[in-house]
C-alpha cells in the first residue's frame, strides 16, 4: 500500500528555507533550512525550547514564519490554511473529539471531504485494521488507555491519505511499555504506506530508533542533520555530542596539535583528531562513549589507569563509574555471565581507540 | 463476612440464635464511630431545619381543616387562579430562562473565545457573580429607573427618536417587563456556567480539526456545539428552576400584577387572600415537584458532560 | 473575514456592557438627583443620617457573621470526613446540599413558620431571639451549596488525602491535622465560600420580611415604598457592597494553594 503520489516532479517532500520565526523580542527559530525527501521518516530532536514545536505547527499552517518559504511538494504553502494543506498530524494530547466514537473521528476527515458514507465506512475498517483496533468502532475516546487513543489519532490523521504526517511528540504522555510497543507500531506503519512523516521529539533514544535522518535543533538551529549513526558516532558539534547519547568526559591538556598528543591526568596519549585553532597548552575536553571504553590493556589504543568508584546493572549493560585523576567517567559493557562484572575499589586499566575520541575546547 | 471461631469459642453450629447478633456487634465494630460523631452536627441541622419543615409543610398538602387525609387540596389547585398561576410561572421562567441562556452563550463565546486579557475577563466573571445574585428590591428598583414611565432610557429614546415606548404598550409591570428584568440574573448565570465548558474546549481538538480539512463553521457544528450542547441545556433547567421559585423581584416590580406562583404562596402565607394553609401547602408541593424535575434535568446533563469530558 | 468578526465581537460586547451597565447608571444618576438644581450626595447624606439603616445594615451584617460561623464549623469537619473517612456518605451529603436549590427559600420559611409556631414543641417564631435563630438557620441553608461548593473544591486542590496521610506517619493526631494542615490551606476557599455568604444574606428579603426581622432587605423596600431618591442610593450602595465582596473572592482565588498532582 504505497500512498507516494507516482506525478510528483520532486523528490523533495518537504523543503524549508531560511525560516526565521520571532515570538515579539524573542526569536525562536533562526534561519533554519531543512530538506526532507519523499517517504522519509525524519525525526527532529531537542530539548524543551528549542524550537521544534513550532517548526512543526509551521509546517502544518497554525503559525506562519517571520520570513522564510515552506514548499510542500514543490509548491509554497504559506497561503494555505491549515485546512488545506492535507497534512495529517497526531498531537501529544491526543486530540480526540471527545463527542465522537472511534470511528466518527477516524472518519471525521473523510466526512469533511464529503466521502460518501459507505467508503468512509470500509477506509474506516481498513485504518482501524491497520493501527491493530479493528471491532473498536463504537467506543468513545474516555473509554480508551492512553495508548488505544494515540493509536485511533493515527488512524485518523491517516485515513485521510495525507502527503505528509506530522508528529508532536505523541509518545511523551504515555507509559515506558506502551511508548515502546507503539514506537515501533509507528514505524512499521510508516514503512507499509511509504508516506514521508516528521515526527518531533525530545526523547534521543525515540529518535535513534525510528528515523531515517534525525535533525538535532538547539536555541532555533539545526546543528546536524543525519542518519542516527552520523549524529551518534561523528558529532557535529558539542550540543549534539552530549545531548544524543552518553559521553564519558575527562579534561585535558594540549601538547601537541600535529601528533595529537595530550595529556590526561598523569598520562599522555597520542594519535588523537584535533580540531582546528587549537594551540599547545590549551585546556581541552575528551569526550568518549561508555561503549568505546574497554577493560584491560589494548595495543595501538590510548591506555588510563583508575580506580572503580560504582557498578550499577542494566540487565544486559552494565555501568561501571571509574575514577580517573579526580575525575569519574562511565564505562558501558556488556553483561556476559562467564565474565564476572568488576568489584568496587578495584584498580584496572582501560583502552580507548583514538579515533573514537571526541576532542573539544573545555568549558 | 464469617464469625470465626476466635469469636464463638463455646458456641457451635447448634446454638444460631445468638450469631446473628455477634455478626451484627462486629458490623458496628467496623462503623468509623469518631468520624460519625464529626458529622453528625451537619445532619443533625439538615433534618432539623431543612428535611423536617419541608415534610411537615408537604404533609400538610394532604390534610384539610379538620385533620383529615385528603385528596382535595390538590382539587383546589385546579382553580383557574393557580392553575394559571403555573402556567404563567411556567411561560414566565420558559421564557427568561431561554433568552437568558442564548444572549448569555452569546457573550460567553464572545468573551471566552475573544478576550485574551485575563484582567478583563476577572472583571467580566466577577460582574456576573454580583449580577447574578442582584435580585429583589434593588433589582426592580433599577429596572424601574431605567426602563419605567419616568425612567432614564425611556427619557432618552423619547428625546433621541421621539418614540414613546410606553405608548406603543410596553410596561415594565407585566409579563415581557418581568421576564427582561430576570435577564438581569439569568445571563450572568449563563455565562458563569457556560464559561468553564467553553474554556474546556482544548485549541488541540479545533487544531486537528482544522489540519483534517474542516472549516471554522464545520468545526463549531460537528464538535464545538454538540460538546457544549449537555452544559448548555443543563443551564436551561437551572435558569428554569431558578426563575420559578424567585418571588423577591416579582414581588418588588409587579406586586400581585403578575400571577405567579410564588407570589400565590406569599399571599397564603401572609395570610392576604385566603389564608388556606393547605392549599399553601399544596402550592408549595406543586413547586418543589417542578424545582426537583428542573434541577434532577440538571444534574444529568452535567454529570454526561462531565463524564465526555474526563 | 477576520475583520468582521472582531466587529460582531466588539458589538456583541457593547450590547452586553450596555444591557448590564444601564440599570446602574440610571439608579446611580437616579441617586444623585435630589436636589432640583443639579447633582449632589444628598440622598446619600439622608441615607446614612438615618439610624434605621445603620440599624438593619448592623443587623444584617451581625447575621451574616454568625451564618458565616455557623455554616463553616458545620461544613468544614463533615467534608473532611467524608473526604477522608466515610466516602460511603457522599451521596447524602450531595443530597443534603441539593436541598436549598429544590425547596426555594419562600417555602422553607413557610415550613419554619408553621413547624416552629406558638403551638409547636420549638415556639421560635414567638419571640424575637428565636426569630433571629430562625433567620440564620435559613440563611445556612441558603448558603450551604455555595459552602460547601468553595470547602470541596478546596480539599480537592490540596489533595488532602495525601497530606492526611503523610502527617499521620509523622505522628500527628486528627485534630492537630485538621487545625494545622488542613485548615490554613483551604483557608482561601473557605473566605470566599464566606464572602459569598456575605453578599447573598445582607441583600436577602423574603425570609427576613416574612420572620419580621429588623434586616437590611425589607430596610430597603420599606424606604423604597416611602421616598424616591434614597432607594436609589441604597441600591447603589448595595451593588457596592455586593461588588466588594465578590472582587475579594476573585482576588481571592489567586491565592489558593495548588499542590502538584500525581501523573497518572
Amino acid at each position: 500500500m504505497n500512498l507516494v503520489a507516482s506525478s510528483a516532479k520532486t523528490n523533495t517532500a518537504l523543503h524549508l528555507s531560511g525560516i526565521i520565526k520571532r515570538f515579539g523580542e524573542h526569536e525562536v527559530v533562526r534561519n533554519l533550512d531543512l530538506e526532507v525527501r519523499k517517504g522519509e521518516f525524519i525525526s527532529v530532536l531537542g530539548p524543551s525550547g528549542c524550537g521544534k514545536t513550532t517548526v512543526l505547527r509551521m509546517i502544518a499552517g497554525f503559525e506562519h514564519p517571520t520570513t522564510g518559504r515552506i514548499l510542500i511538494d514543490g509548491s509554497d504553502v504559506c497561503r494555505l490554511r491549515p485546512d488545506q494543506r492535507n497534512l495529517g498530524m497526531v498531537f501529544q494530547t491526543y486530540a480526540l473529539f471527545p463527542n465522537m466514537s472511534v470511528a466518527a473521528n477516524v472518519g471525521f476527515g473523510l466526512k469533511i471531504a464529503a466521502m460518501a458514507d459507505r467508503d468512509i465506512q470500509r477506509r474506516v475498517a481498513e485504518m482501524l485494521e491497520l493501527v491493530g483496533l479493528t471491532g473498536f468502532e463504537r467506543r468513545f475516546p474516555y473509554e480508551l488507555s492512553g495508548g488505544q487513543q494515540q493509536r485511533v489519532a493515527l488512524a485518523r490523521a491517516l485515513a485521510t491519505k495525507p502527503a505528509m504526517l506530522l508528529l508532536d511528540e505523541p509518545l511523551s504522555a504515555l507509559d515506558a511499555k506502551i511508548r515502546l510497543s507503539l514506537r515501533e507500531q509507528i514505524r512499521d506503519i510508516q514503512t507499509e504506506l511509504g508516506i514521508t512523516t516528521l515526527f518531533v521529539t525530545h526523547d534521543q533514544e525515540e529518535a535513534l530508533s525510528m528515523s531515517d535522518r534525525v535533525a538535532v535543533m538547539n536555541s532555533g538551529r539545526v546543528e546536524q542533520f543525519g542518519t542516527p549513526l552520523e549524529i551518534y558516532n561523528r558529532p557535529a558539534t558539542r550540543f549534539v555530542a552530549s545531548f544524543v547519547g552518553t559521553l564519558s568526559v575527562l579534561k585535558a591538556t594540549l601538547l601537541d596539535p600535529a601528533s595529537g598528543a595530550v595529556e590526561v591526568a598523569t598520562a599522555t596519549l597520542k594519535n588523537l583528531e584535533i580540531p582546528q585553532g587549537l594551540a599547545r597548552g590549551d585546556h581541552i575536553s575528551l569526550a568518549v562513549r561508555p561503549e568505546a571504553i574497554r577493560f584491560g590493556v589494548h595495543k595501538g589504543d590510548a591506555i588510563l589507569r583508575g580506580k572503580i568508584a560504582g557498578v550499577g546493572f542494566y540487565g544486559s549493560v552494565i555501568r561501571v563509574r571509574l575514577l580517573v585523576g579526580n575525575e569519574t567517567i562511565t564505562i558501558d559493557i556488556f553483561n556476559t555471565p562467564l565474565s564476572p562484572p568488576p568489584s568496587r575499589g578495584e584498580d584496572v586499566d582501560i583502552s580507548i581507540d583514538p579515533n573514537s575520541v571526541f576532542v573539544m575546547r573545555a568549558e | 463476612m464469617s464469625v470465626s471461631e476466635k469469636d464463638v469459642p463455646e458456641l457451635g453450629i447448634s446454638e444460631p440464635s445468638k450469631l446473628p447478633i455477634t455478626r451484627r456487634a462486629s458490623a458496628l465494630r467496623r462503623l468509623d464511630w469518631s468520624a460519625l460523631i464529626g458529622v453528625a452536627p451537619f445532619f443533625i441541622f439538615a433534618l432539623v431545619m431543612m428535611v423536617a419543615p419541608t415534610v411537615a409543610l408537604i404533609a400538610n398538602a394532604f390534610v384539610d381543616h379538620q385533620g383529615h387525609l385528603t385528596f382535595g387540596n390538590f382539587a383546589d389547585l385546579n382553580t383557574p387562579e393557580v392553575a394559571g398561576a403555573f402556567a404563567e410561572s411556567i411561560r414566565l421562567s420558559a421564557a427568561s430562562a431561554v433568552i437568558g441562556a442564548v444572549i448569555g452563550l452569546g457573550l460567553a463565546l464572545t468573551v471566552g473565545r475573544g478576550i485574551r486579557s485575563t484582567k478583563v475577563r476577572s472583571i467580566v466573571m466577577t460582574f456576573c457573580g454580583v449580577a447574578s445574585n442582584f435580585s429583589g428590591v434593588p433589582l426592580a428598583f433599577a429596572f424601574v429607573a431605567t426602563l419605567g414611565r419616568l425612567g432614564l432610557v425611556t427619557v432618552a429614546i423619547k428625546a433621541a427618536f421621539g418614540i414613546d415606548i410606553y405608548a406603543a404598550g410596553f410596561d415594565l409591570a407585566s409579563f415581557w417587563g418581568l421576564t427582561v428584568t430576570y435577564l438581569f440574573f439569568q445571563i450572568p448565570i449563563t455565562i458563569t456556567i457556560m464559561m468553564p465548558a467553553i474554556d474546556g474546549l482544548r485549541r488541540d481538538w479545533c487544531e486537528a480539526a482544522s489540519i483534517l480539512g474542516a472549516s471554522s463553521w464545520q468545526y463549531w457544528r460537528h464538535i464545538g456545539m454538540p460538546i457544549l450542547w449537555p452544559s448548555l441545556l443543563g443551564t436551561l433547567a437551572l435558569l428554569f428552576a431558578n426563575s420559578f421559585g424567585a418571588i423577591a423581584t416579582a414581588y418588588a416590580l409587579t406586586g400581585y400584577a403578575v400571577n405567579i406562583v410564588p407570589i400565590v404562596l406569599y399571599a397564603q402565607i401572609r395570610g392576604d387572600v385566603l389564608h388556606n394553609e393547605s392549599l399553601g401547602a399544596a402550592l408549595a408541593l406543586g413547586m418543589i415537584i417542578v424545582m426537583a424535575f428542573a434541577n434532577t434535568v440538571y444534574l444529568i446533563l452535567r454529570t454526561r458532560a462531565e463524564r465526555w469530558l474526563r | 473575514m477576520i475583520k468582521t468578526m472582531h466587529l460582531l465581537r466588539w458589538t456583541c460586547l457593547s450590547l452586553g456592557v450596555a444591557f448590564f451597565l444601564m440599570p446602574l447608571i440610571s439608579t446611580a444618576e437616579f441617586s444623585l438627583s435630589l436636589r432640583r438644581d443639579g447633582y449632589s450626595f444628598d440622598a446619600y447624606r439622608y441615607v446614612f443620617a438615618d439610624p434605621d439603616f445603620i440599624s438593619s445594615f448592623s443587623y444584617s451584617a451581625l447575621i451574616a457573621l454568625c451564618t458565616i460561623f455557623v455554616g463553616t464549623i458545620l461544613v468544614v469537619p463533615t467534608v473532611y470526613l467524608v473526604r477522608l473517612r466515610l466516602p460511603w456518605l457522599r451521596p447524602a451529603v450531595e443530597f443534603i446540599v441539593l436541598l436549598p436549590l429544590i425547596v426555594p427559600p419562600i417555602i422553607l420559611v413557610f415550613g419554619y413558620v408553621r413547624m416552629f409556631s406558638s403551638s409547636s414543641l420549638l415556639p421560635l417564631t414567638g419571640n424575637s431571639r428565636g426569630s433571629d435563630i430562625l433567620l440564620i438557620c435559613g440563611y445556612v441553608t441558603l448558603a450551604l451549596p455555595y459552602l460547601y461548593r468553595a470547602v470541596d473544591t478546596g480539599l480537592q486542590a490540596i489533595n488532602a488525602r495525601v497530606l492526611t496521610e503523610a502527617a499521620t506517619i509523622l505522628g500527628a493526631r486528627p485534630i492537630t491535622i485538621i487545625i494545622r494542615i488542613i485548615l490554613p490551606n483551604i483557608l482561601v476557599s473557605v473566605l470566599s465560600g464566606a464572602f459569598l455568604t456575605f453578599a447573598v444574606v445582607i441583600s436577602e428579603f423574603v425570609m427576613a420580611s416574612l420572620l419580621t426581622r429588623p434586616a437590611f432587605g425589607p430596610y430597603i423596600q420599606r424606604v423604597g415604598v416611602a421616598k424616591a431618591y434614597e432607594p436609589a442610593a441604597l441600591v447603589i450602595l448595595s451593588f457596592f457592597i455586593t461588588w466588594t465582596a465578590m472582587g475579594l473572592v476573585q482576588f481571592l482565588a489567586r491565592f489558593s494553594p495548588n499542590v502538584q498532582r500525581e501523573s497518572k
